[in-house]
């Protein structure tokens, strides 16, 4: 448990969590290194990952889909780089050489709708490492580039976050394995993203603190301008899926009443039934995905009209005895009263802002937000 | 398989297996992505393996669409070839011990024998002091001795001939701490026995808590030894329903999945399931391409609203002030380039449209207030008595 507090009247489940936490490594995430410790990575931290202009036309939103990913992987306080070059010869597993390209062929993907091919060498006088990398999407599958969070089919929609599967390839590419342990992005990428201000129809498909940490571990840390950054969503870990972890919609326990019923309401975003005057626990997922351990972070809890959560929403609670140390994602229930100004048969957001006073220096603000709809009984 | 005993690092081609989720539970999901396997599959079987080689795919010139002449890399003069050509493949061989669904495979050159082939695996001929490993991760790796029951299909076709890729592949490994033969998924799950409510089926087969086992961390490619390092992190209390139902045994998943297969499927369409063809490592084959895709994508579609119907009932004065409200609340955010801290002041909001005062660093509550004043000049002085001269601050 984060917290500095002794009493942890209203966060008991959290109690047990931190205890857990204690006595537990703080590290999650899967890689292999050789027998002597040394952790095999790419030789050189730059890479030059080649865009194959026929899967990545000038026009259209592809471009920016890649573009805006690579920008995101980099934001990871890790001592590494990406540059996309746009390149027309036509790409190919086995040409020494990063590559990325959408393909017709994905049928041969055995189900699956991304792949990322690494391949490892070594030589008389270079360890092994990951020599390149190629990844391939499939041409036919029902993505979206552009961001807007009602397309995605677990809002309801029909399309996958095309964001969200690069991240993911983009991870291998840099040397980390699937997770199945914990709510990151080298598990289901496609409930792993956080919903972004000011467009709240926007959302972002991020490396995270897990994969942030491992991918520290492997280059080292980076330049300071990317030492601090808080999030927070509404999808949790909620168990395995082989070599994935799950991720749900988050969870609202009751406290004052015997349960909480809810509606599917778009695709899995789960719409909660609750009274007024009665109090339940609302359940994020809040991340470090700096460098620095936070302490004592303001965070408010506000009623919204909208999906656009700000300081300008009504606050009903807030909290600063919370701390978060990077190195997994920290999911914590905390307990709200319904205020009784809310009308019946209505629909509100119950939202959270994490830094709500602003203290602590982001190098991204606009992920310090989520909500959970919740509806108002009769 | 000789081990080398320098565990070398190798390095992933690994898959994203998209996870379907429809509104409704996800455990529904995990027993359907069952049966769907199950029946999907061309053959079911159980087996011990014989052999691990390798042989890479044959190199195809790339050819020029309108002169059909090869082509060569106008830089270094070198000729190009397609997509998939020389990229190693592992050629795994079993012995077939039981058929739980499909028919004898043909096109092995020993009766009771099956050879299926994964892309990815050691380049040969292997030279030790420049080795070349392509690591798929949605190729289960094997090593000779190995024995597993396999859902296959798609053999020489796709890329990793199992049912879900490494979902299709059940290891029955002796459990160390009690020396019973159990099963497990590909990366060492615990395969649990879950109870459906369809009286048709038997139950369903789902991945439990995860167990260390060295037979699945570690493994070879070639004469190179290679382990698959986990760290040792637990996540807190996570499907605590898995301790309530039990791991299967070898002998409890056999018939178990022979009255499953019987379950989900009528006995003609046993009956017309197609053998599979095995693999041969003596003939050349060619890999299929992930050929590039070109042209413009398909435009995404247009912007979504949220639909608010709740709004519809509430009188027009008050619908007005919300939408006021919320129309401010974006402006705002648009201002602060998305920072949900929004101005609170109209010298905040001010100074977020023009940019503040050079002399404006302090205020009475230590922030800026559109002011130059006394505050300004104490908050000079501080700064000043803490950091003066040349290299101040560097």
């Amino acid at each position: 448990m984060r917290t500095s507090a002794i009493t942890l009247s209203h966060q008991l489940v959290t109690a047990a969590f931190l205890a857990v936490m204690l006595s537990t490594s703080a590290l999650a995430w899967v890689k292999y290194t050789t027998d002597s410790g040394r952790e095999v990575e790419r030789l050189d931290n730059d890479i030059t990952l080649n865009a194959y202009t026929g899967s990545f036309p000038p026009t259209g939103t592809r471009r920016d889909s890649l573009v805006r990913t690579v920008n995101k992987m980099e934001e990871v306080p890790a001592d590494f780089s990406i540059d996309v070059e746009w390149n027309s010869d036509g790409p190919r597993r086995g040409n020494n050489r990063d590559e990325i390209w959408y393909t017709t062929d994905s049928s041969l993907l055995s189900a699956s709708h991304a792949g990322c091919w690494n391949e490892v060498r070594n030589g008389l006088t270079t360890p092994w490492h990951i020599a390149y990398s190629d990844i391939v999407l499939d041409q036919d599958g029902s993505w979206i580039h552009n961001p807007e969070y009602l397309h995605f089919e677990i809002y309801g929609g029909t399309a996958w976050f095309a964001d969200a599967a690069i991240m993911h390839e983009l991870g291998h590419a840099l040397g980390l394995d699937h997770e199945d342990r914990l709510y990151n992005p080298m598990g289901n990428s496609w409930r792993y993203c956080t919903l972004m201000a000011p467009n709240p129809n926007e959302a972002e498909a991020r490396a995270g603190e897990d994969a942030g940490v491992g991918l520290v571990s492997l280059y080292g840390e980076t330049t300071p301008a990317y030492k601090n950054d808080l999030s927070v969503s509404h999808w949790c870990y909620c168990g395995s899926d082989g070599e994935y972890s799950e991720h749900c919609f988050a969870d609202v326990a009751p406290v004052t009443t015997s349960i909480v019923g809810h509606d599917w309401w778009l695709g899995e975003m789960l719409r909660y039934n609750v009274y007024t005057g009665e109090t339940y626990k609302f359940k994020f997922s809040y991340e470090n995905n700096g460098i620095d351990t936070k302490y004592n972070i303001d965070i408010a809890y506000v009623i919204s009209t909208n999906d656009n959560i700000s300081t300008h929403d009504t606050i009903i609670k807030t909290t600063s005895d919370v701390w978060l140390q990077p190195n997994y994602p920290y999911e914590m229930y905390s307990e709200i009263t319904m205020p009784a100004w809310l009308k019946s048969g209505s629909t509100y957001f119950l939202g959270v802002i994490i830094d709500c006073n602003d203290v602590i220096t982001e190098w991204k603000e606009t992920n310090n937000t989520s909500f959970i709809p919740i509806h108002v009984s009769y | 398989m000789r081990r080398s005993k320098v565990h070398l690092y190798l390095f992933c081609l690994v898959v994203v297996v998209l996870v379907w989720v429809s509104a409704g539970s996800k455990a529904e999901t995990k027993d359907e992505r069952f049966k769907e396997s199950v029946r999907q599959a061309e053959l079911i079987f159980r087996g011990p393996v014989l052999n691990v080689q390798y042989r890479n795919s044959e190199i195809v010139p790339a050819l020029d669409p309108e002169t059909h002449e090869p082509i060569t890399d106008p830089c270094t003069g070198e000729p190009v070839w397609v997509d998939g050509s020389d990229l190693p493949h592992t050629f795994v061989t079993y012995q077939i011990d039981h058929i739980y669904k499909g028919k004898v495979p043909i096109g092995s050159p020993i009766p009771g024998r099956v050879t299926l082939r994964f892309e990815g695996g050691l380049s040969v001929p292997d030279d030790p002091n420049n080795s070349r490993i392509l690591r798929v991760s949605f190729s289960p790796l094997f090593d000779v001795g190995d024995r597993d029951v396999l859902l296959v299909k798609g053999n020489t076709v796709v890329l990793c001939p199992l049912v879900g890729v490494t979902d299709g592949r059940y290891r029955l490994i002796t459990d160390p701490n009690d020396l019973i033969p159990k099963v497990y998924s590909e990366y060492g799950q615990r395969i649990v026995f879950w109870p459906v409510d369809d009286p048709n089926l038997p139950g369903s087969a789902r991945r439990g808590p995860y167990q260390g086992l060295t037979t699945v961390t570690e493994f070879n490619v070639g004469p190179y030894g290679f382990r698959r390092v986990r760290s040792e992190f637990q996540p807190p209390a996570n499907n605590p329903a898995y301790s309530t139902h039990g791991q299967f045994t070898e002998s409890e998943f056999h018939a178990f999945l022979a009255s499953y297969v019987e379950a989900v499927h009528t006995p003609q369409e046993l009956q017309s399931v197609p053998p599979i063809h095995g693999a041969d490592i003596t003939h050349p084959f060619q890999a299929h391409p992930l050929t590039p895709a070109s042209g413009p994508p398909t435009p995404d579609e247009p912007p979504v609203e949220m639909e608010r119907p709740w709004l519809d009932g509430i009188p027009t004065d008050e619908l007005a002030a919300i939408l006021e409200q919320e129309d401010e609340e974006a402006r705002l955010l648009e201002l602060t380039g998305g920072n949900p801290v929004l101005p609170k002041s109209d010298c905040e909001i001010e100074r977020l449209r023009f940019g503040g005062a050079p002399s404006d660093i302090s205020g009475p509550d230590g922030k800026p207030d559109c002011r130059t004043d006394m505050f300004d000049f104490a908050r000079f002085s501080q700064l000043w008595l803490d950091c003066y001269g040349p290299g101040c601050g560097e």
